[in-house]
């Protein structure tokens, strides 16, 4: 199956990894890792959607363009950011605030499902409001990495920025 | 606590849950070509669609999907919710897109929080009246496993005391085309692990379990075990031709729950019927269970139901259990030789103790869940 990509999301979830990757370095050395991906989010997809079967209605279906179906997904930008990192473990799209996902990932972490989770708020900066909307441009909202329990003194949340 | 299934419910383009469970034992499907579709010109024009529920509203087409599935799994567990306070009552649903026809119809006023999956949690919320945790998984085809592990270790952690959990997807046009260019599609039958099969089938379903502690279940259908989840950081749709992350989610789902990979008597694969997907399943399977073990897909019997897939599966998976049969590879008797696998051709009678129900999605998600005989 060919590569398929969007650009503006590459551009996001590669933003939200660079960041990560050198908030990680700061805490926790080279040597950390994160386990689990969390994200939040209430129109991933959305607009995606539109934009896809507007144009799939324009071109008729039989030439609609394969590429972009991927990316109509919720978890289109859990997927960029987890393979620009490198996650292994847990990646969990959540239609709901930062708040919810942050609940879940302590949730999980007690469950034992995972360790170190980065957790993020990843949102167009524009809303899908019309039937075709425009290329989305992503807004990451907030961003919060979240660690093991302080026994070895690390935070348990580490850094959180964003807006 | 041992969390249990104490209720289950289901919708598809076979039925309800005895018309599946029934189905798939027969070895039918339900896939045929449908009219519609051919005139507003798709390419692929075979699909699973439900055809037990009256047509209704499309854009509430999900709703109703889950209202029906949700009735039956109340039924079932008639003493679950009575006494108790309504915040300690959760609701976990899975999806891939939610109400596609919203998208689909959307014209110069849209709102996605109408249609996505969140509006399906609320909606079931609203039906049981609960006010405990709402959570919507938008985790695609993986969503249903995701959903129903997530209300298990709620209820396994005393947080909730009942979990109503599911997966919904009502019929897409949008992924009709979107799989159907991606080539990923088969023209005809969904033949898991076949040799020279050919893709995926859309279907459409909703599915729903209630999840309780055993000492509240009135009757106790199933153990639910640990969720395993995994990722493959590899490609946006493409699994690892190795089939590492899918396997890392079965070691974690059978390790977590306690039980060795000897002990699992049935596999209810994702068996999507796409050549890379099973090939990557079967390697897979070929690293955790080396000794061999029962597989089998239901996706050639309903076709692929995508967030609500994995539910669908779970309410099989208790069929299976509670029936002590592990049913068929439907449109698959003849497995690819070259998988390695232990494909069940016809209904297998037995001392059905463990089953492993696994699901994928775009994105690299693996996920599996540890299901056990009640005892």
């Amino acid at each position: 199956m060919s590569e398929v990509v969007s650009p503006p999301l590459v551009a996001a979830g590669d933003a939200v990894s660079a960041w990560a990757a050198a908030t990680l370095l700061d805490l926790w050395g080279p040597d950390a890792g994160f386990d689990a991906l969390y994200v939040a989010t209430s129109e991933a997809g959305a607009g995606e959607a539109l934009a896809f079967w507007a144009a799939a209605r324009t071109t008729g279906f039989a030439l609609a363009a394969p590429g972009a179906f991927p990316y109509t997904l919720a978890n289109a930008p859990a997927g960029r950011i987890g393979t620009a990192l490198g996650i292994r473990g847990p990646s969990v799209t959540l239609l709901g605030s930062l708040a919810e996902a942050l609940e879940v990932a302590g949730e999980d972490r007690a469950d034992g499902l995972a360790d170190r989770a980065l957790v993020v708020h990843l949102d167009p900066v524009v809303a899908a409001a019309t039937a075709a909307p425009p290329a989305t441009r992503w807004r990451l909202v907030d961003r919060v990495v979240a660690s093991p329990p302080s026994a070895d003194a690390r935070p348990d949340v580490a850094a959180a920025a964003g807006r | 606590m041992t969390a249990v299934v104490s209720g289950y419910g289901a919708i598809t383009a076979l039925g309800a849950a005895d018309d599946t469970w029934a189905g798939v034992l027969a070895g039918a499907t339900a896939a045929r070509s449908w009219e519609d579709l051919a005139d507003e010109g798709f390419p692929v024009t075979t699909a699973c669609r439900v055809t037990s529920l009256p047509p209704g509203d499309p854009v509430r087409r999900g709703r109703d999907l889950a209202s029906a599935a949700l009735a039956d799994a109340l039924a079932m567990a008639p003493g679950a919710l009575p006494g108790v306070p309504s915040d300690r009552v959760g609701v976990y649903v899975g999806t891939t897109m939610g109400e596609s026809a919203g998208y689909e119809r959307a014209t110069t006023a849209f709102a996605a929080d109408e249609h996505n999956g969140a509006a399906l949690a609320r909606h079931v919320a609203g039906v049981v009246g609960a006010t405990g945790p709402v959570r919507a998984y938008g985790t695609a085809c993986a969503a249903g496993n995701y959903a129903i592990g997530a209300a298990a270790a709620a209820v396994r952690a005393g947080r909730v005391d009942v979990a109503i959990a599911g997966g919904v997807e009502p019929f897409s046009r949008i992924a009709m085309v979107g799989f159907a260019r991606m080539r990923a599609m088969t023209p005809d039958l969904c033949r898991p692990f076949v040799a020279g099969r050919r893709g995926m089938q859309l279907g459409e379903g909703a599915a729903f379990v209630v999840i309780t502690s055993a000492a509240r279940a009135g009757q106790a259908r199933a153990v639910v075990g640990a969720l395993g989840l995994a990722s493959d950081a590899h490609h946006p749709t493409s699994p690892r031709a190795d089939g590492s992350g899918m396997a890392a989610a079965m070691r974690s789902a059978l390790s977590r729950s306690g039980v060795p990979a000897d002990d699992v008597d049935w596999v209810c694969a994702h068996g999507t019927g796409t050549p890379q997907s099973d090939a990557a399943e079967a390697a897979a399977l070929r690293t955790e269970f080396p000794a061999g073990v029962p597989v089998s897909s239901i996706k050639g019997a309903i076709g692929h139901t995508m967030g609500a897939a994995s539910a669908v599966e779970t309410v099989i998976a208790v069929r299976a259990l509670e029936a002590g049969v592990v049913p068929p590879n439907v449109n698959g008797p003849s497995a690819d030789p070259g998988l390695g696998l232990d494909v069940v051709a016809a209904p297998r009678p037995g001392d059905v103790r463990w089953v492993l129900n696994c699901a994928y999605a775009f994105g690299g998600l693996d996920s599996a869940l540890v299901l056990g005989r009640a005892a």
